[in-house]
């Protein structure tokens, strides 16, 4: 973040000096290649493991979500036993995001480091696009993939760092605020998952 | 119903400090031949442990601190986890904070300026012990670079006023006290690469200043972000190392093992928190 924070001092300074022609182009270069060391964070194999983790976590998730439907494939048969999510973790419903699929997370430290992964990349796709709202699909993805980890993070999204607020502040930004999406808060008292009704 | 336990506890009902039983830094922030001056000829052997205090520089007097303060120390040692950036993570890195303010007095007053910021904005009671504690500090600080004697204690005493200014809401002066952080680590890395002729050390500074850097790097981005300004600090990056300073910083981190600083407890918190953990480093720079 610190590094990205210098490339947009620097993509601010071009802006304000130079010829508006060349101006994107020279912005694009000093991000791409932030954007490819940014990138290469969840290439490192601590981050690579996690990721299967979390993977196989929501496997299992999904599987037992399979089996209280009544039909006949049970995943956690299958798996490793000691993947298995326990007792008092499978009884905490996730919250979900909209009506996105809820997300079951079994490393919070490492989903609260994949957010804050995430916000730096927003920020770093607001550089050469500096437009709240743009459809830019990576963005987009990110912002979603986002809200729904900090959804799914149950006590721990409770406890906000500066990190957690600067994250969900980005998603906003990428989401284009009010003008792009009439946002409500209704508590459905029949659902045990809070959701966020949306109009747009 | 019972009420849901207070995320601080009140500063009356803290028990006073205890010192730890050892400062983990203090061989490197100071050298041997200070601590055989200040021991008593009838010293134990460095082994024995209840004795391991003696080898530590004798705490600084100050008769400026009051009995009221003392509390504030309390708090600084169970609180401040939660308040500085990272030490969630490096449990040890408070009580290093604590120890060494034992014996540096600028940051003994930085220390309680801090606590008494957070502790009495909890219980009303004002900035004021705060503001008094935070005038000593820059007084001393400013008679230590008068005198072009900087030392780790500093930096970090220097990093705390910032983290005062942030939690005050002066950023600008905070950003100017980061800038003065700035020019002290430098100095202090240059004064060591001078005294180890001319070679880079990974002991250029204890892993504790290393940690209080990288929470002011963490401070510098989000009030550049939030003025929209360019960070005070120089950008890191790491395709301009050479192989030696590649070299140099799997020194580093292997000397920040040996000093206290090392993943084990982090993965012990984690552990105790969910049920998954890391093997190696997740950080993002």
């Amino acid at each position: 973040m610190h590094r990205a924070c210098h490339i947009s001092a620097d993509a601010m300074a071009i802006r304000q000096t130079r010829e508006p022609s060349t101006v994107e182009l020279q912005i694009e270069a000093c991000v791409q290649p932030l954007l490819q060391r940014h990138r290469k964070w969840r290439d490192r194999p601590v981050v690579r493991e996690a990721i299967e983790r979390e993977r196989n976590g929501q496997l299992i998730y999904e599987s037992s979500s399979i089996k209280n439907t009544g039909l006949p494939i049970d995943l956690s048969a299958i798996l490793p036993t000691a993947q298995v999510p326990s007792e008092e973790l499978s009884e905490d419903i996730p919250m979900g995001f909209l009506d996105y699929s809820p997300m079951y997370l079994t490393n919070f430290f490492y989903n609260n480091l994949l957010n804050h992964w995430r916000s730096i990349e927003i920020y770093i796709s607001l550089i050469t696009t500096p437009d709240w709202g743009s459809c830019e699909p990576i963005r987009l993805a990110s912002a979603v993939e986002l809200c729904r980890t900090h959804a799914a993070l149950g006590k721990e999204r409770n406890f906000l760092t500066t990190g957690k607020i600067w994250g969900l502040h980005l998603a906003g930004i990428a989401f284009g605020g009010p003008d792009s999406y009439q946002v409500t808060f209704v508590r459905e008292s029949c659902s045990p998952v809070e959701r966020i009704s949306v109009d747009h | 119903m019972s009420a849901a336990p207070a995320l601080i506890a009140p500063l009356s009902e803290l028990p006073w400090p205890t010192l730890p039983d050892r400062d983990p830094f203090h061989e490197l922030l100071y050298d041997d031949e200070a601590n055989v001056s200040e021991s008593s000829s009838n010293e134990s052997t460095p082994q024995d442990a209840s004795c391991v205090f003696k080898y530590s520089p004798a705490p600084v007097p100050d008769t400026e601190i009051r009995p009221s303060d003392l509390p504030y120390f309390n708090f600084f040692l169970e609180e401040m986890d939660d308040v500085l950036p990272y030490a969630n993570l490096f449990p040890s890195a408070i009580q290093g904070l604590f120890s060494s303010s034992i014996h540096h007095k600028a940051l003994r007053h930085s220390v309680l300026s801090i606590s008494a910021l957070i502790a009495d904005k909890k219980s009303a009671l004002g900035k004021e012990r705060a503001l008094e504690h935070l005038q000593k500090s820059m007084t001393l600080i400013n008679s230590s670079l008068s005198a072009v004697e900087v030392d780790e204690g500093m930096a970090i005493s220097i990093f705390m006023l910032a983290y005062i200014n942030v939690a005050s809401g002066e950023h600008s002066t905070a950003r100017k006290h980061l800038r003065g952080l700035g020019m002290v680590l430098d100095q202090l890395q240059q004064d060591h690469f001078v005294r180890n002729g001319g070679r880079k050390s990974p002991f250029a500074m204890s892993p504790l200043t290393m940690l209080v850097w990288r929470m002011a790097i963490r401070m510098d981005f989000i009030i550049a972000i939030i003025y929209a300004r360019r960070p005070v600090f120089p950008m890191y990056d790491p395709s301009t190392l050479d192989s030696s300073d590649v070299l140099e910083l799997h020194r580093i981190k292997r000397s920040s093992t040996d000093n206290g600083l090392f993943p084990l407890p982090i993965r012990l918190r984690v552990l105790q928190l969910q049920n998954g953990h890391l093997h190696g480093s997740p950080w993002i720079i």
